[in-house]
Order: C-alpha cells, then sequence, then structure tokens
C-alpha cells in the first residue's frame, strides 16, 4: 500500500516542500541571516492596515456566504437524490467560469448603470442608485460568489449526515418546523457551518484578483501586496516575509479546521 | 553527475536527511526545467521574443518580425506578457526562456539595476538618427503619449477638461475621473495639474504631488490598475475623463466606441527593447533588436498604432493621420517621463502612494 503513496509524496515533497523552504529562506534573507524584512512589515502604517483589510474582507466575506449559502444547503438537503444531483450542479456552475470572466461579468451586473441601478433607478428614481462595485460591497459580493459552493457543500455533509429519527421524534411529540430547525437541526449543523466558514476564511485570505478589479482604492489585502513586492519592487525578500504571515495565519486556521473536522472543537463547545 | 545525485538522495526515506543529499535534491529540482526542455538551448538560429499582446503585438509580428525572420532565417518565437519578475527568475536559474524583451521604462531600468540585461551591442544596432539618448542596456524604440479621454456623446467640446489643470478642477468640469493605481506617470499628471511646468517635472516633488492628489481624490471613483478597464470603464459609462493612452483610443474609435483623446498637455514614456542576460544566441538577438529600429519597419509599426517613432528619418514616412497623432515633444505642455528618476525611486514613492490610496 504504502508504494502507491510514493508518487504523491515525491510530488507533493518537489512541487510544494521545495519551493516552502526556499521562501522561508527568502524571507529571512540571502545570503545572510537577517530580520529585517519582517522589520519591513511593521515599519509603516501600509502592512498594518493592508492585513487588518485582508481580516475584515475575509471575515465579512465568510458571514455573507454563510447566510447565502445556508438556506440553499438546507434546501438541497430536503430534496431527493435526483433532484438534488441536478440542482447541485447549478451551484457548481461558478466553478466553469474564469474568475476573471466573471468580475467582468459583475461590472455589468453591479456598475452605476449596471441591472441592478437600472432597475432601481427606473422603480425608485434616479436617487435609488447605489454603489455595489468598485468598494468593499463589490468585493464581498464577487467573493462570496466564489465561496459559495465550499460552504454550501460542507454544510450540506452534515445536514446530510444528521438522523433523520431525531426530527421525527420530535415532531411526533408535536414540535413545529421552526422549534424543530432552532432546537435540532441547527445545533447540529454547526460542525458543518465552522468548518465551511473556516474554509472559505482561509480561502478568502489568499484572494487576490476579485480585491483588484471589483475593489475601490482601499481594498487592497496581502495577496496584492505579495504581487507588488514580486513583480513592481522586485524585492523578493519582503514578498517571501509577507507570504510568510500569511501562511501563518492560514496554518493556525487549517489547524482549526482538523479539529472541527475530528469533532473536538464541537464536543468542548459543548 | 545527475545518476549521482538520485544515488544519493535515495537513503533519504530510511536514514535521516543528510544536509547534503537535501541538497543535492533541491539543486536537481532547479536543474529539472533545463532537462525537460534540451531542444530549445540547442537550437541555433531561433530566439524568443516577449512583447505586451493585444494589438500592439500583433502589429510589432506583422510590420517587423515577419519581415525580419524572411530576410535573415532566424526563427523568432513571438510570446506575450513580459515581466522583470520572470526575468529575474530565468536569469537567477539559468534558464532563460526569453531572449528580447520589450518593457515599459521603469521596468527596463529596473531589470537593468537588478542586473538581469546584456549591453546592447551598437555594433550591430545602428542608433543613428534617434530623437532618444541610446542607454547600454535598454534601447528605446518607440513612445507613446498619455492624455485624457473622454466619451463625446456625453460630454461634448466645452464640457470636458483639455488640460491636467483643468482635470483636476471637479467645479468647473463635473465628472468622475479615472486615475492609476501606479504613482509613476500619476504623480507627473498632479503635478502638471498643479501648475509645475511640463520641462520641469524632475526631480519629482514628491510632497507637492501627493498634496495635490489628495485634492482630486474625492472625485476619483475607480484607481485602475489594468489597462483595458481604462477604455472598458468610459464605455460603460462608469467614469467619464480618464487618464489613458492614444493608441488604445484610436484602437477603440476604429471598433466603433464612442471615445476621444485630447492630443494636448500629453505625457510621452518610451518603450523600450531589451536582452535578456544569458540569452541563447547573442548576435541574433541584437539583429532582432536593430530590426525594431529600422526607419521602414518604424515607420509601419507606428502607422498601425499610431505611435511615435524614435528614428527622425521615419517621421518623414508617416500617414498624415497619424502624423496629426504625434504629440508635439518641442511643446513646452508635453512632459516626458524620465524612467531613471523612477528607477532610483520607484520602491519608496510606491510604497507611500499604495498608503494614499488605502487612506
Amino acid at each position: 500500500m504504502v508504494v502507491f503513496l510514493v508518487p504523491t509524496v515525491a510530488f507533493l515533497c518537489i512541487s510544494f516542500l521545495v519551493p516552502l523552504v526556499v521562501l522561508v529562506t527568502t524571507s529571512f534573507g540571502e545570503p545572510l541571516w537577517t530580520l529585517k524584512n519582517y522589520a519591513e512589515l511593521v515599519s509603516r502604517p501600509l502592512y498594518f492596515i493592508v492585513f487588518r483589510n485582508t481580516l475584515e474582507i475575509s471575515l465579512l466575506s465568510t458571514a455573507f456566504t454563510l447566510l447565502a449559502g445556508y438556506p440553499v444547503a438546507y434546501h438541497l438537503a430536503r430534496q431527493s437524490e435526483r433532484r438534488r444531483a441536478l440542482l447541485i450542479i447549478l451551484v457548481l456552475l461558478p466553478f466553469w467560469t474564469s474568475i476573471l470572466v466573471k468580475s467582468f461579468a459583475f461590472t455589468v451586473l453591479l456598475g452605476q448603470n449596471g441591472i441592478i441601478n437600472t432597475f432601481l433607478a427606473s422603480a425608485l428614481g434616479e436617487q435609488a442608485r447605489v454603489p455595489l462595485l468598485f468598494n468593499r460591497v463589490g468585493v464581498v459580493i464577487g467573493m462570496a460568489h466564489f465561496l459559495l459552493p465550499f460552504m454550501i457543500f460542507t454544510v450540506l455533509a452534515s445536514l446530510l449526515n444528521q438522523n433523520p429519527d431525531l426530527r421525527k421524534a420530535a415532531e411526533i411529540m408535536g414540535s413545529g418546523r421552526i422549534r424543530i430547525f432552532c432546537r435540532i437541526t441547527l445545533p447540529l449543523s454547526m460542525p458543518g457551518v465552522l468548518a465551511g466558514s473556516l474554509l472559505c476564511m482561509i480561502l478568502s485570505m489568499g484572494m487576490f484578483i476579485t480585491p483588484a478589479l471589483l475593489g475601490g482604492r482601499g481594498d487592497i489585502m496581502i495577496s496584492n501586496l505579495v504581487d507588488f513586492h514580486v513583480r513592481e519592487t522586485l524585492d523578493w525578500n519582503v514578498a517571501a516575509a509577507l507570504a510568510m504571515c500569511l501562511i501563518g495565519i492560514t496554518a493556525i486556521l487549517t489547524f482549526m479546521l482538523s479539529r472541527v473536522r475530528g469533532g473536538q472543537l464541537f464536543d468542548t463547545a459543548h | 553527475m545527475r545518476p549521482n545525485s538520485r544515488e544519493k538522495s535515495r537513503p533519504v526515506s530510511n536514514s535521516g536527511v543528510s544536509r547534503r543529499s537535501a541538497l543535492t535534491t533541491l539543486g536537481a529540482a532547479f536543474a529539472a526545467p533545463a532537462v525537460i526542455i534540451p531542444s530549445r538551448a540547442s537550437a541555433a538560429e531561433r530566439i524568443v521574443f516577449v512583447s505586451f499582446g493585444g494589438t500592439t503585438q500583433e502589429a510589432q509580428e506583422r510590420t517587423i518580425v515577419q519581415p525580419f525572420m524572411k530576410e535573415t532565417g532566424i526563427e523568432v518565437i513571438c510570446t506575450s506578457g513580459p515581466d522583470v519578475a520572470k526575468l529575474k527568475a530565468q536569469v537567477r536559474t539559468g534558464n532563460i526562456e526569453w531572449d528580447v524583451l520589450n518593457l515599459p521604462g521603469p521596468q527596463a531600468v529596473a531589470a537593468e539595476r537588478e542586473g538581469l540585461l546584456e549591453k546592447i551591442d551598437y555594433s550591430i544596432v545602428d542608433s543613428s538618427d534617434m530623437f532618444l539618448e541610446k542607454k547600454e542596456m535598454t534601447l528605446p524604440w518607440y513612445t507613446y503619449g498619455g492624455g485624457i479621454a473622454y466619451d463625446p456623446r456625453r460630454h461634448p467640446a466645452g464640457k470636458h477638461p483639455r488640460t491636467w489643470p483643468q482635470f483636476w478642477d471637479a467645479k468647473a468640469f463635473p465628472g468622475r475621473r479615472g486615475l492609476r493605481t501606479r504613482p509613476d506617470e500619476t504623480l507627473e499628471l498632479a503635478l502638471l495639474a498643479d501648475g509645475v511646468p511640463a520641462k520641469q517635472l524632475y526631480p519629482l516633488d514628491v510632497e507637492r504631488a501627493f498634496k495635490a492628489l489628495d485634492r482630486i481624490k474625492p472625485h476619483v471613483p475607480k484607481w485602475i490598475t489594468e489597462t483595458p478597464q481604462t477604455i472598458s470603464l468610459v464605455q460603460n459609462n462608469e467614469i467619464d475623463f480618464v487618464y489613458t493612452y492614444s493608441g488604445r483610443v484610436e484602437a477603440a474609435k476604429r471598433q466603433g466606441v464612442s471615445m476621444d483623446y485630447v492630443y494636448e498637455n500629453n505625457l510621452v514614456t518610451p518603450s523600450f527593447m531589451s536582452v535578456a542576460k544569458g540569452t541563447r544566441n547573442r548576435t541574433a538577438a541584437m539583429k532582432l533588436v536593430n530590426a525594431f529600429l529600422r526607419v521602414e519597419g518604424q515607420a509601419a509599426f507606428c502607422n498601425t498604432m499610431g505611435y511615435s517613432p524614435v528614428k527622425r528619418a521615419a517621421m518623414a514616412l508617416l500617414t498624415p493621420e497619424v502624423r496629426a497623432q504625434q504629440p508635439n515633444l518641442d511643446d513646452p505642455n508635453t512632459g516626458v517621463v524620465n524612467v531613471e528618476w523612477w528607477a532610483d525611486n520607484f520602491a519608496e514613492v510606491n510604497k507611500r502612494f499604495k498608503e494614499f490610496l488605502l487612506t
């Protein structure tokens, strides 16, 4: 059995471990060891603001994704298996389109003269137009659109894992649908909600093209700064230090995710 | 060497990882790309040319590269997306993929300072009769003008700014402005708007520029990263007045987009030809660079794109239509971007510019 793991391990070593080692050494400077690249990160407000931005945008997008994704997952869980398979294809649709194309499509949808604003203006008058593009709102909408399938599938898995007898028992005892949802379905789906949220957080921390295309001047994220140092200032050492910080934050989140998956975080919370 | 290193790395799985075996494995990983594409390295008369893609590159290939291939028999493979970061990776690993590069000004100087370029061989490259100074490692081969563009249907004559002080005057010319997310060119525009004479821009007064930028900030709904967005955002009525390049506007007009460009108070930037350090075929690369400087090629390219040649003699071969689109370098209101100043100050000013955008 172990033999079959060799190609995967070798592939990961070459494509992941080696670059990671190079990244660590680059972040501490070459040829001499130094902390100056990390000192640069605390030397000016730029990096602090961008780190704060990244966390804010990631949290907002995750919350929005959860609010939009949970009802979809709930609905999917209530369908027959055949119907569910069909609907899942629809959920997967965003994966089939390049993020660049989607971002440009959002311009048509969310712009000042986009479909939504044209509708608002004709229904409620010119002053009803709302800025949906080139600001935080645009970034969050764009990112949530990308994240939705990840949230929906994680929550759906935990909803499908629930023992249907619990709901039946509650129903027999005279519980209404809202009460069943609040007391049984929602609490039991919390591991899925937590896992989905952490997954979305991790994915959004590294977002790059969506904030660049849909965001305003203030919506710069860490990945955009890494790109800036790699391509524009050619300071790969600071870029590596930034990437290390991003990896650090993501590693903490991933660790939490692995605990949720094992059910430990959920158990200790109760 | 290579089978040897494989043997050395074999015991890694059962014993601990020795420093030496780790290093040879690392080395093998870096050398791998060179092993995978050996045919390229051995090809004698074959070079790779990288440029910006889109209509600019199409014109370069049709008017200069293809005639060059027919004439010399040297095969030129064209690719797009020049990137100094990628060039740095290629030179560092000794795996040169790009031989001849068309780079925008500040990037060309940055590449030169990082030691990523070959010296231009002026015994092959004929640099006589040029408007601009030749440099040791980078060669300006055409210039392009940036200025104000707008939609004439929404803003007929008199309703749009014609100069940078007017662009900054939101009261006289109400409308949404579009500027770039990069400090080079943007700081120059701010200083022009603040009344600095175009011929006395350098060294840039950074403080003054940022003060002027603070004034325009509330009127700029979108700071644009990608150049095509400078056109599409005016087209979609997301912004009214934008800083963009004459060639882009003329190309959009030919496709039927309602847009106009002001050939006044322009900012001119040179575009550079360079050769990657450690190129596989230095002579062929230099010959290709020379082809870009030949008068007929310069004129044919500029007639297609509406840009300006660097060879004086090529001016006479421009069509009257294209000649009308040339920014006049002798006009006191035409600024020329000083790429040397930017190469010295780019990193620091750019960080400050990012902070300006964030707050």
